[in-house]
């Protein structure tokens, strides 16, 4: 158990600095790769055409 | 380190505080949405069906419900961004806006408790419908006792959140679109039984005198619908393998899947005025009642291992050593819930009132994220001392939860969530209550954090001076962290 709990402290303490490492101020790196601002752009869509929809059945339905 | 105790290491990225590195991510944008719909498919999408059917005609009822559904997401969805850049849990995420200390109240109450809430209503619909088909054979006797059957849900269930993320990808991959095609051979059995004008013609009573009021209603209990995923976008997001499979696969799989999927109950219920789609399906022949139930049989299982492997990551991370197998049976205090179904029996309720309380933690909560532009100080997260820059006063951001208390006002203002009065009807009737408690938050919340968080950068650490390296640590780097410069992030 003792074993187990120094293995993922030292898990936890690698993990961070690897994420200080990896992803630097003012670095366009990540971790994974970022959203740009075209992947948005469908569920802004959608998202547009539904609010349009939900206004317009509220003040035609009643 | 032993081997065994290395693999238990790997395990425990699934099970505890350690952030996931790109090597532990096992979503891709296809299983993190087949995961979410997963989840979706339940009780509580039929349910929430059969109600909007009660509130408004079809036509309305559908285009509230994908509103109410969807919008929420697309702010929502970009705390799933958020938790895939850094890898982390909810219940650390939250300490960058709420604070350390405030964080683990707020996660409890307002993540883990409504989480127990919601696991009860796939167990109690998986025994009733096991319970109705019974009967429809002419079964009788112990055999029948829904609780039993519920109970028998949960064991299935859980014995997948056990199992962890890993187990659950390969087999949402293959549930998911079985369940898909299950419901689209009901959906168009419905429609050869009920044309669509027919189903279209009928006019609820609604939950309200004035018909307005009733649609508005709707799409006040989608939207309760929409925000209750709040405290839920860490579990699967943290583990995607882009910012985009972790955006979207909220955004498809607990939003347009979501409302999307509600429209087969709300048939059922416009003509039959069952709430339960199970016995509603007697309508049109039981053998399509067994079709429904191999479908129950799949899906609510699978919500409750979905819903259940939240829970109980949020809780290890409270309670560090919790056992996971202990983390993983908490669940089973849902049990009382389907003994005693409250929540299920006044489905509503439940979530106007989840509306009028989540709405603002959701407006906060994604305004804080984007103005800090996504970025951490990661080790602060895990700091849990008055050195943390989280660490606000004794662990208490106050200044967002001025600004929930004042949205949450604004709606109480508005309406009574709880019995469906409306106080305010010139408001009501336009805005509902969900919006313009979400624009009160996060004005309030904008304005204090300009006066009193920004000129002392307090919690907002990217904003000041690199801290200083800590003493002993192989840190490479200044603790500044999550810039992904000159995007639209940014």
């Amino acid at each position: 158990m003792t074993e187990k709990k120094q293995a993922l402290d030292t898990e936890l303490e690698r993990r961070l600095d690897e994420y200080v490492d990896i992803v630097k101020p003012g670095s366009p790196d990540s971790l994974i790769p970022p959203m740009t601002f075209a992947q948005y752009l469908p569920a802004v869509v959608v998202s547009v055409i539904l609010t349009i929809l939900a206004v317009v059945v509220g003040f035609t339905s009643y | 380190m032993t081997a065994s105790v290395d693999e238990q290491v790997r395990q425990e990225v699934y099970r505890s505080k350690i952030p996931a590195l790109l090597e532990d991510r096992v979503y891709t944008g296809f299983s993190h949405t087949m995961t979410a719909i997963a989840w979706s498919i339940a009780t509580w999408l039929f349910v929430m069906g059969s109600t909007q059917a009660t509130a408004a005609p079809l036509w309305p009822a559908v285009v509230a419900t994908l509103f109410g559904c969807v919008i929420p997401l697309l702010g929502q969805s970009l705390l799933g961004k958020f938790f895939a850049r850094w890898g982390i849990d909810t219940s650390f995420g939250a300490r960058a806006t709420f604070g350390t200390r405030a964080a683990k109240f707020i996660v409890f109450v307002f993540g883990i408790l409504p989480a127990w809430c919601w696991i009860s209503l796939p167990a109690i619909m998986f025994g009733r419908s096991a319970k109705t088909v019974l009967g429809h054979y002419g079964i009788t006797g112990w055999i029948t006792d829904d609780f039993l059957w519920g109970c028998v849900a949960m064991v299935l269930g859980l014995f997948i959140t056990y199992k962890g993320p890993k187990w659950m990808t390969r087999a949402f991959n293959v549930a998911t679109p079985v369940m898909l095609l299950l419901i689209l051979i009901v959906t168009i059995r419905v429609l050869v039984k009920w044309p669509i004008s027919e189903i279209a013609a009928v006019r609820p009573e609604g939950l309200a005198d004035n018909p307005l009021t009733s649609y508005v209603i709707a799409v006040e209990m989608a939207i309760g619908l929409g925000v209750s995923w709040l405290f839920q976008f860490a579990a699967y997001g943290r583990i995607c393998k882009s910012e985009a499979g972790a955006f979207y696969g909220s955004f498809l799989g607990w939003g347009i899947m979501w409302a999307v999927l509600a429209i087969p109950a709300m048939f059922v219920t416009y003509m039959t005025g069952q709430s339960d789609p199970v016995a509603g399906l007697a309508g049109i022949g039981g053998e399509w009642m067994v079709i429904w139930l191999v479908m129950l049989c799949i899906a609510n299982p699978s919500s409750l291992a979905t819903n259940g492997y939240l829970v109980a990551l949020m809780l290890r991370n409270f309670f560090p050593k919790l056992p996971w197998i202990f983390a993983v049976g908490s669940n089973l205090l849902v049990l009382i819930l389907i003994k005693f179904p409250v929540i299920y029996d006044r489905f509503g309720r439940f979530m106007t009132i989840l509306a009028a309380v989540s709405v603002s933690w959701a407006a906060v909560w994604v305004l804080d994220v984007v103005l800090r532009k996504y970025k951490l100080d990661l080790r602060g997260l895990y700091d849990e001392s008055s050195k943390s820059p989280y660490y606000y006063y004794k662990g208490i951001n106050p200044w967002p939860i001025i600004a929930v208390i004042a949205g949450t006002a604004t709606n109480l203002l508005i309406w009574t969530p709880w019995n469906l009065s409306v106080r305010l009807p010139g408001v009501f009737n336009v805005l509902g209550a969900s919006i313009p408690t979400a624009i009160v938050s996060g004005v309030v919340y904008y304005v204090l954090r300009q006066l009193f968080m920004v000129p002392k950068g307090a919690g907002l650490p990217e904003t000041r001076e690199p801290a200083a390296k800590p003493a002993g640590t192989t840190m490479p780097e200044p603790a500044l962290m999550g810039a992904d410069g000159g995007t639209f992030d940014d």
